[in-house]
């Protein structure tokens, strides 16, 4: 069975969405031991004992909270369709790079395609959420 | 404080964020069969027979069904009722529509379809418009497969080009382009005991859903109830597709009396879904050395597909478009819709005049460095302005912002088109206009309706018949009753689109919801209003017009009360505070003869102008940057307002640069997939900066005029005449790759090569 | 989805015994395989041996004298290796420019090489590197030098019971680039690809490999070019020389990604940049296209 329909269909957790089933879309991202990949490309038996994060654990994890927050405040959602997945793919990029440059976000989500947005308010609120993680660090 | 003109966010966001908002494929129904399409593998042929033998031996299938298990009439209506719902006998196009299979799991029913063989007797296709159009022996429709010829006709255009200066003739064609929404079609019929039938899904037209769906099963509108579901994506790809995929999950719904789902895999909805039309126009322009346009020539063939569906509408508005906003007293435009077997071309986001559009912007350079104007200048000498008339003789009596947004683009962006640049990269300009509304070739549609209901604890409620799509619709619609009820915005909320709520609405389409359903809305919140304004005055003990209605209050010059307590007086007293609301769109006209007309009701205008890189070895484009100011007559929400000039802008550039889907000789599609259908990533984008002005609309909602699908339509030609710009090429089929520049570049007999061009490059 | 029947074995040798069952294939990152179970819903499958849990596959080791490569290290992990971001440039820049994020984090260079696609991004550099893969079955444990592994596209001497377990670099002081151009700046298949190594010495090549991706049935080395160039001082005409013999080296087609004339002439402006970059002690240059 593929991860993506362990998390929709057995699981129920049908905020991972299906655009292509082909990896080629990215909306199916979900991040396994905090690395972003397309779930629809993933066998269970790859990831056995393996910690996965989905959409629906978003809010227990610091860097999805605040993109979550940052990607409403900033009109970064239109259809809202690649929203899971662009969270996701932002969130493993900001748990390894704090203060990530545009150009290397642009590199970061160009996995997860937007058919809507144009990108330009994801990258707003990717950077707006990065400068709030930054500037809640403890000194 | 009023909530027009707000960056309000967006009442879904949230919802999206956390992943929780239900889409179509996300929800479950107790006992819910599956479904799967078995369609045509051939462009053109006879139906001989379907073996399903094997198919129907799996474990967990249900049932197999073809046209002759249609209850009703096997048509999907919607403009010519051309389209069979399931293919009788002949097939026009590979992967229309057979029979349909249900099973019990979508596994199964996908695995089912795939082992049905369709047995035909192949014919040739047809696959060129400019051959098909009056084959002397195949026929696809009426006599001459032409769907639709349209016309404009005014003054003389030979003696005009005569007397030009200066003449440019080209030809110009443009490709498939897929709307690749990110969610792929989907939808859910639920059979009702009562021999009533709920439909939901992804879609922009649950009007034209139900319409489609009463005509298959033979009910009464008030037996198909269709509710709209949070849709990812549409761009006009889910306008009249829906209604096909509804019917096909309906069909079996009511045949087996089961609640039946179908989702579209992504490589079948690329192949067998609409898409823009594939284009060709031959245009001529001629201008006087003075730089004003004086005639223009135009033939204009879109290649409609198999069935006509929308392609007499698109056909249409890029007709009324084929002239660009600018004065010209000498027009011969004939323009084609026609029929190919190929699948259907529909709607998407410009619906006909992005393919006009980039041909015309073209030309308008191409005159202007042979008149030695630059391409700024030749534009301000020909634009439309104020009380000037169009191509179809209207006169513009307002909301025309045109030359705005060109002042706009050229003070933010500080461009000279006569200083000197960095090597291989230019500048390129199109303005491009948008007539907004379903216009002269829509205006039986042209109505809306809306209900509001203000719940005693003040929260409202509201209907509308228009969806939401991504563009904000919601949120806008919500400002505009929140400002009008005076109540802060987090106490509205918008019912999901249902057609048992409103009466027939049309459809979400042609930028007509923030016009349409802005003022429909308008009208039944001005009926609350005025009994809470009545009531507020007695309370207050002043006159009704000395009344404010802001942000849950109702005030006066000195005194205050929570508008809470002027419902609970209104509710006391059994006052109605609800009320429908009804818009109908002013009148156009228009005249098939000459072409002339009050096209559209009013028209939104925009400026795009793009920075380009070129690597001349490789002829890669690199776009830096892209302005695009647009006149939208109000911005009720500058943030939403911008992520349709930042995502159209984008949809354009994919446009221009990346997106074709090629067709081979037998009919078939050929990059069918995300990987080999290509479109810009994160990493393709380039600064897009977005400008909004305002030329107030006198009857729209605030002064708003729609414009989400103009975002796309300039950006081609910018690009376009960037490249010219940066290295002297002109290509004039899209997507102008860079195996075309390159080719283009080597080829010194290349018809556009300029060999020293008079501005110096650094 | 019609799902096959998984095993995930612990170990190589369980693999290995999996795989002698005729009817099972080896799966690495699975970015190749699932996309065609996707397509391929009404055939049976074979068994799928899983190898995730084989820690030993996936290890990147730095002796004296060669690297190893695990079969199923990942894009990513290439990508994140020090020492091959020192020693194998050419590998870690092709790496990182395949795909997106999330195919990066799974896509293994073993299932790169298996996979066999004459565009495949990790192929040009190992050529260059003289790579050696060990092919391992039951009963036998082979090196092959990476040139004889291929037979065409998506075709390799790999048996069924066959797994690649290693990609052997040697260590040289060699330096290189990869240079590729492709429609857009991610996800997205090379038109045409170009690698190469070199030992300068004073300005002069000394000795040089490169490899020409997509334009051909397999990845080919650019044999005729490597001549010409030994022994030269690389400088403008022997590097616009060297453009025109690699053109006339590589056999493109027309498909659905570009056009065989197109393709022909690119390798000459790759490798022409590429070389430019070596010669002005760049390591790695990168075209327009590259840029994120």
């Amino acid at each position: 069975m593929r991860l993506i329909d362990l998390l929709r269909e057995k699981l129920e957790l049908t905020g991972t969405k299906e655009g292509c089933g082909k990896g080629e879309c990215g909306a199916c991202t979900v991040l396994i031991d905090n690395q972003a990949v397309c779930s629809c490309l993933i066998l269970c038996a790859q990831v056995a004992g393996r910690s996965i994060v989905t959409i629906e654990g978003a809010e227990k994890m610091r860097e999805t909270a605040l993109l979550q927050q940052t990607f409403a405040e900033t009109g970064a959602i239109q259809c809202g369709f690649c929203t899971p997945g662009m969270i996701l793919s932002a969130a493993a990029l900001l748990k390894t790079v704090r203060r990530p440059t545009r150009a290397q976000i642009k590199k970061h989500i160009a996995g997860n395609l937007c058919r809507c947005t144009g990108y330009t308010k994801i990258l707003d609120a990717v950077e707006a959420a990065a400068l709030k993680l930054e500037t809640a660090k403890p000194k | 404080m009023s909530v027009i003109g707000k960056r309000a966010v967006r009442r879904e966001a949230q919802v999206r964020a956390d992943g929780a908002g239900l889409f179509t494929d996300d929800m479950k129904i107790h006992g819910m069969l599956h479904a799967a399409v078995v369609r045509s593998p051939v462009a053109r042929g006879e139906i001989i027979r379907l073996e399903s033998r094997s198919a129907s031996r799996l474990a967990g299938f249900e049932g197999l069904f073809t046209y002759k298990n249609i209850p009703g009439r096997n048509s999907v209506p919607i403009v010519i009722d051309d389209q069979p719902c399931l293919a009788a006998g002949r097939v026009n196009y590979i992967g229309e529509p057979v029979a349909i299979v249900v099973a019990q799991s979508r596994e199964t029913a996908r695995k089912a379809a795939g082992m049905v063989t369709v047995v035909c007797r192949e014919l040739p296709p047809l696959l060129d418009p400019l051959t098909a159009r009056n084959h002397r022996k195949i026929r696809l429709y009426g006599d001459d497969n032409i769907f639709k010829h349209m016309k404009i006709r005014r003054g003389d255009v030979d003696s005009a080009f005569r007397l030009c200066d200066v003449i440019i003739e080209n030809e110009y064609r443009t490709p498939f382009q897929e709307h690749a929404y990110i969610e792929p079609q989907a939808m859910i019929a639920v059979p009702n005991p009562d021999g009533t039938i709920d439909i939901s899904g992804s879609m922009q037209c649950p009007f034209y859903v139900r319409k489609a769906v009463t005509t298959v099963l033979g009910l009464k509108d008030s037996a198909v109830r269709v509710v709209q579901c949070a849709t990812g994506g549409a761009f006009g790809g889910k306008e009249d597709v829906p209604s096909l995929v509804a019917c096909q999950a309906a069909l079996g719904a009511w045949l087996l009396k089961r609640p039946v789902k179908i989702v579209y895999d992504r490589t079948e909805d690329m192949i067998c879904t609409s898409k823009r039309h594939p284009s060709v126009v031959r245009y001529k322009s001629g201008a006087s050395s003075d730089g004003i346009l004086r005639a223009v020539e135009v033939e204009y063939i879109i290649d409609g597909g198999a069935y006509a569906t929308l392609s007499a509408v698109v056909l249409f508005r890029g007709t009324v478009h084929s002239v660009g906003p600018y004065r010209c007293e000498n027009i011969k435009v004939d323009s084609y819709a026609v029929a190919t077997n190929k699948v259907p071309a529909g709607a998407f986001r410009g619906f006909g005049s992005p393919q006009i559009l980039f041909a015309v912007e073209s030309q308008m350079d191409q005159l202007a460095e042979k008149l030695g104007l630059d391409p700024l200048e030749f534009r301000r000498r020909n634009i439309l302005k104020r009380n000037d008339v169009t191509a179809t003789g209207q006169k513009l009596q307002y909301s025309v912002g045109l030359e705005d947004t060109l002042d706009r683009v050229i003070r933010v962006s500080g461009w000279n088109p006569r200083s000197d640049r960095e090597k291989d990269t230019g500048f390129g300009l199109s303005t491009i206009f948008y007539g907004v509304g379903l216009g002269a070739g829509g205006k039986h549609l042209a109505r809306t309706g809306a209900n509001v209901i203000m719940n005693a604890d003040g929260s409202v409620t509201f209907s509308v018949g228009t969806t939401e799509i991504g563009q904000g619709m919601v949120t806008v619609l919500s400002q505009i009753v929140a400002d009008r009820l005076g109540v802060p915005l987090d106490w509205v909320t918008m019912i999901p689109t249902d057609t048992s709520r409103v009466p027939d609405s049309g459809p979400t389409v042609a930028s007509r919801s923030t016009t349409m359903s802005g003022n429909a809305l308008l009208d039944a919140c001005t009926k609350i209003r005025t009994q809470l304004i009545d009531e507020a005055s007695l309370i207050l003990g002043c006159r009704p017009d000395q009344i404010i209605l802001d942000d849950g209050f109702a005030r006066t010059e000195t005194k205050s009360i929570p508008l809470l307590e002027v419902i609970k007086a209104c509710t006391a007293k059994r006052r109605c505070l609800a009320a429908e609301g009804w818009h109908v769109s002013p009148p156009t006209s228009w005249d098939d003869e000459t072409g002339r007309g009050d096209a559209y009701v009013v028209y939104s205008w925009a400026t795009n102008l793009a920075l380009v890189k070129v690597d001349r070895e490789t002829g890669e484009v690199d776009v830096r940057k892209i302005w695009a100011a647009h006149d939208i007559g109000k911005a009720v929400n500058p943030a939403l307002a911008e992520g349709q000039i930042e995502g159209g802008t984008l949809q354009g550039l994919g446009y221009a640069l990346m997106e074709e889907m090629a067709v081979d000789s037998k009919g078939k599609l050929l990059n069918t997939e995300f990987s080999t259908y290509i479109l810009p990533t994160a990493a393709d984008q380039p600064d897009i900066v977005p400008e909004i002005v305002e030329h107030a609309y006198p009857d729209g909602p605030y002064g708003a005029k729609g414009f989400g699908e103009q975002p796309l339509m300039g950006i081609a030609p910018a690009i376009a005449n960037a490249i010219y710009d940066a290295v002297g090429v002109r290509i004039r089929d899209l997507p102008i790759t860079p195996e075309k520049i390159w080719r283009a570049l080597k080829d010194t007999n290349h018809k556009d090569r300029i060999s020293g061009r008079d501005r110096a490059h650094s | 989805m019609n799902m096959p029947e998984t095993v995930a074995p612990q170990s190589i040798a369980a693999a290995l015994r999996a795989l002698a069952d005729r009817n099972a294939v080896p799966v690495a990152g699975g970015t190749d395989i699932l996309v065609k179970l996707h397509d391929r819903i009404d055939k049976p499958w074979p068994r799928l041996v899983v190898l995730d849990n084989i820690k030993q596959l996936k290890k990147i080791i730095i002796t004296r004298g060669y690297i190893d490569i695990g079969a199923t290290a990942t894009f990513a992990d290439i990508e994140r290796s020090k020492p091959l971001a020192k020693l194998a440039q050419p590998l870690v820049t092709a790496v990182s420019l395949a795909g997106s994020v999330q195919i990066r984090n799974r896509a293994t260079i073993g299932g790169n090489i298996a996979n066999a696609s004459p565009a495949g991004d990790t192929l040009p550099p190992l050529y260059v590197m003289d790579a050696r893969i060990e092919l391992r079955s039951l009963n036998s444990a082979e090196w092959i030098d990476i040139a004889d592994f291929f037979k065409g596209p998506g075709k390799t001497i790999r048996k069924p019971d066959q797994l690649i377990t290693r990609i052997r670099l040697p260590l040289s002081a060699h330096s290189g680039f990869f240079l590729r151009l492709a429609a857009r700046r991610a996800l997205a298949i090379s038109k045409v690809s170009v690698a190469a190594c070199a030992e300068i010495k004073s300005g002069k090549v000394t000795a040089v490999r490169i490899a020409l991706g997509a334009v051909a049935p397999t990845v080919i080395r650019a044999l005729k070019t490597e001549r010409f160039l030994t022994g030269r001082t690389l400088n403008e005409a022997t590097i616009a020389e060297a453009a025109e013999i690699v053109c006339s080296e590589a056999r493109p087609i027309d498909d659905i990604r570009s056009l065989a004339d197109y393709r022909k002439e690119m390798v000459g402006v790759l490798l022409k940049r590429g070389l430019r970059g070596l010669m002005n002690g760049s390591a790695e240059t990168k075209s327009a296209n590259q840029k994120p």
